[in-house]
């Protein structure tokens, strides 16, 4: 099953208005993700429920046994996390710190030290309101976002597809271009960046289609707020012109987006003319490129 | 010769994967003896990293020659290369019996 | 002193709050402050800064290179190594530096001193101006997995170059993971920017549950401020974290920023929120 990535490089953009937009819009045709496992939010405006959640364990924390330890601080030597310190006449490894690697585990003399798995999150698969299913996740406070979740949800996404009525994924992102967002765009199929009009969205754009060139994926556009500073989105559209790559929508600085989303609803779901126009403009080209 | 062909399970009836680094297992195919051997890849299924490279050393441990997968992730490719390991690919549902067969008819791979 | 500027949710104004609190702050106290901005995957500080780039330099982690005369194939390296970076072939070991996290257990563990740690660059670090307000950043190579390794050294390289003579501003990347809470290590205070939006509050949680791990004073600035930060009031008194200021919601800022100016010389009302933020933070960090 071919599947969309919705990604920004900048926050705030508008990445997780668009795939609501596309996801009420679909309604079942879409099997929808969410692998912005920081802080996701498409759950909030799909009306997630009868989530079924499953523990994520990856990687590992060290913990000191201090009934084994003899304060020998050979540990608190080699960590190069700076996770181990030695507090009220004790060595204690600081979770939030640790990174994992056993390297203490490895060296510790008294074999005092044990790796426990680390509980990372939970994977949650979900009915939406509009009839579709939705995989997502949450990721522990202080845990790692490694990508490895990330990774967990699309393995989800691929298992569901094959006995899914779906036809189309559609997985909203995360800021940024590190581990997540590369964990999110393996094997894709396309991906949709959500700019806006300023100098930070077209520097993040940039590094966001190196990284999706890198990957060999093919990649599309929407201006979001593009009448919040007209000449700005004349620049985008130049350089998208400039790099081929196509422009599938430009979505105004209004305030239906503040309202739907106040109102836990999808932009599309306030019947706006115009807005609706050009969002039946991005579904043509979203069923055109992908199926 | 040994030649690996990615296996969702064990015997000549099991289906080839078409993963390779993150393939359920290997059937490795001994041309000479025409026999097979099944070994499990699950640790590298569940790897959440580096699962093409470290299936490279697999074949290379177990000697391969050639590797049957659907598709080769670009990691894979280099160390399996770097080896003189062969990437031979197929298509669609096949057993291992199937895949086996088209070797020896030559419609897979280049059999000296 | 040292103060983070996060959020748990990304485009929430921890630019527009950094930036225009680094200038404020060196104004009204007379002193040098130095910005930082640590969200090294997509670094904008820069946009709003006033002054030009003064210099870039080249950062680099550490992984291990493998020496293949030492080694005597006992595996060790690959046993030890937990992120599948090691990858032993019966005539050669394979080092995968894209996932190496730099841990050195395989280089000093091997018996035979065949790994020796080297340096592969993972992005650049830049400096801007030159008088009261300094800049720093750094751009993470695109493809580099982790933001983590870039974060610790330009902060490293920073404080070691100005020490305390100067008051700090760390502009941390988005998200309640990893970059943010190296971001926030050892720092005196976190401001977290939230917008009243159902996403912005349910990220403003998430963000305070995180900073309140570390046991960093902490208080919330709002921005975009408008008829529903209401929520905002009632989620931060359930933590018990101080609402420091107010940032009203404006098109004519959106369309301003857009274009990357200092808000403060503008726009009245955000010089005189962000003057009481000033006021709020003198007050809060003393009293620590």
């Amino acid at each position: 099953m071919k599947e969309l990535v919705v990604l920004s490089g900048k926050g705030g953009t508008g990445k997780t208005s668009v795939s609501g937009a596309l996801a009420y819009l679909l309604g079942k045709n879409a099997l929808l993700g969410d692998c912005d496992v920081d802080a996701s939010n498409l759950h909030l405006v799909t009306g997630a429920k009868n989530t079924i959640s499953e523990d994520f364990f990856s990687g590992c924390i060290a913990e000191i046994n201090n009934l084994k330890c003899t304060n020998c601080g050979r540990c608190a030597n080699i960590c190069r996390f700076n996770a181990i310190e030695y507090i009220n006449n004790t060595y204690v490894i600081n979770p939030m710190h640790c990174e994992g690697c056993g390297y203490c585990y490895e060296i510790c003399p008294k074999e005092a030290i044990i790796l426990n798995p680390g509980h990372t999150g939970y994977l949650k698969v979900s009915e939406t309101r509009f009839g579709s299913t939705l995989v997502h996740a949450s990721l522990n406070i202080g845990a790692e976002n490694s990508g490895k979740l990330v990774s967990r949800v699309r393995e989800k996404l691929n298992q569901i597809a094959d006995d899914s009525n779906a036809n189309l994924i559609i997985t909203d992102g995360s800021p940024g271009i590190g581990c997540p967002v590369i964990a999110t765009i393996t094997g894709a199929s396309h991906i949709l960046i959500v700019t806006e009009p300023g100098m930070s969205a077209l520097h993040d754009m940039e590094r966001l289609i190196k990284l999706a060139q890198a990957f060999k994926i093919s990649v599309s556009c929407i201006i979001n707020k593009y009448d919040i500073e007209n000449d700005l989105t004349k620049n985008i559209e130049e350089y998208l012109k400039q790099n081929n790559i196509p422009l599938w929508g430009k979505l105004p600085y209004n305030d239906v987006f503040r309202i739907a989303v106040s109102d836990l609803k999808t932009a599309p779901e306030l019947n706006h003319e115009l807005i609706n126009k050009e969002f039946k403009k991005i579904v043509e080209f979203v069923k055109n490129t992908l199926l | 010769m040994i030649i690996a062909i990615t296996s969702k399970g064990e015997g000549l009836n099991s289906v080839a994967d078409h993963h390779f680094g993150r393939a359920e297992g290997f059937t490795f195919y001994n041309t000479e003896s025409d026999t097979i051997e099944f070994v499990s890849n699950l640790s590298n299924k569940n790897a959440s990293q580096g699962a093409g490279t470290q299936s490279a050393a697999i074949m290379a441990h177990y000697k391969v020659k050639a590797v049957v997968s659907g598709s080769f992730g670009p990691k894979a490719e280099q160390s399996l290369s770097a080896q003189n390991i062969k990437m031979w690919t197929f298509k669609g549902e096949l057993t291992i019996q199937d895949i086996i067969e088209q070797i020896k008819a030559g419609k897979i791979g280049d059999i000296e | 002193m040292k103060i983070a500027i996060a959020s748990g949710k990304g485009g929430t104004g921890k630019t527009l709050v950094s930036v225009n609190l680094a200038y404020l702050w060196s104004e009204i106290y007379n002193t040098k402050t130095v910005l930082v901005d640590l969200d090294v995957e997509e670094p904008n500080d820069h946009v709003f800064f006033q002054e030009k780039i003064s210099s870039s330099t080249e950062v680099f982690r550490p992984v291990p290179n493998f020496i293949k005369e030492r080694c005597i194939f006992c595996s060790k390296c690959h046993d030890v190594c937990r992120f599948n970076a090691i990858t032993m072939f019966p005539d050669t070991v394979i080092v995968s530096p894209e996932l190496c996290h730099s841990c050195y257990a395989c280089a000093e563990l091997c018996p035979s001193n065949a790994l020796i740690m080297t340096h592969k660059k993972n992005g650049v670090i830049r400096n801007y101006g030159k008088d009261n307000v300094l800049l720093y950043d750094g751009l993470l190579d695109v493809g580099e997995a982790s933001a983590v390794p870039l974060i610790t050294e330009l902060k490293s390289q920073v404080l070691s170059k100005h020490n305390n003579s100067v008051d700090y501003f760390f502009d941390s990347p988005p998200g309640t993971s990893c970059p943010m809470i190296e971001s926030i290590r050892d720092v005196d205070f976190v401001i977290l920017v939230a917008e009243p939006t159902p996403f912005g509050i349910h990220d403003m949680d998430l963000a305070i549950q995180t900073v309140q791990l570390s046991d960093t004073p902490l208080g919330v600035v709002i921005n975009k401020d408008n008829e529903n930060s209401q929520k905002i009031y009632e989620k931060c008194k359930e933590y018990n974290v101080p609402i420091l200021a107010a940032i009203p919601h404006k098109r004519e800022i959106a369309s301003f920023l857009a274009n990357g100016g200092l808000a403060i010389r503008k726009f009245d009302e955000i010089k005189i929120s962000l003057t009481q933020l000033v006021e709020e933070l003198k007050i809060r960090i003393n009293n620590n």
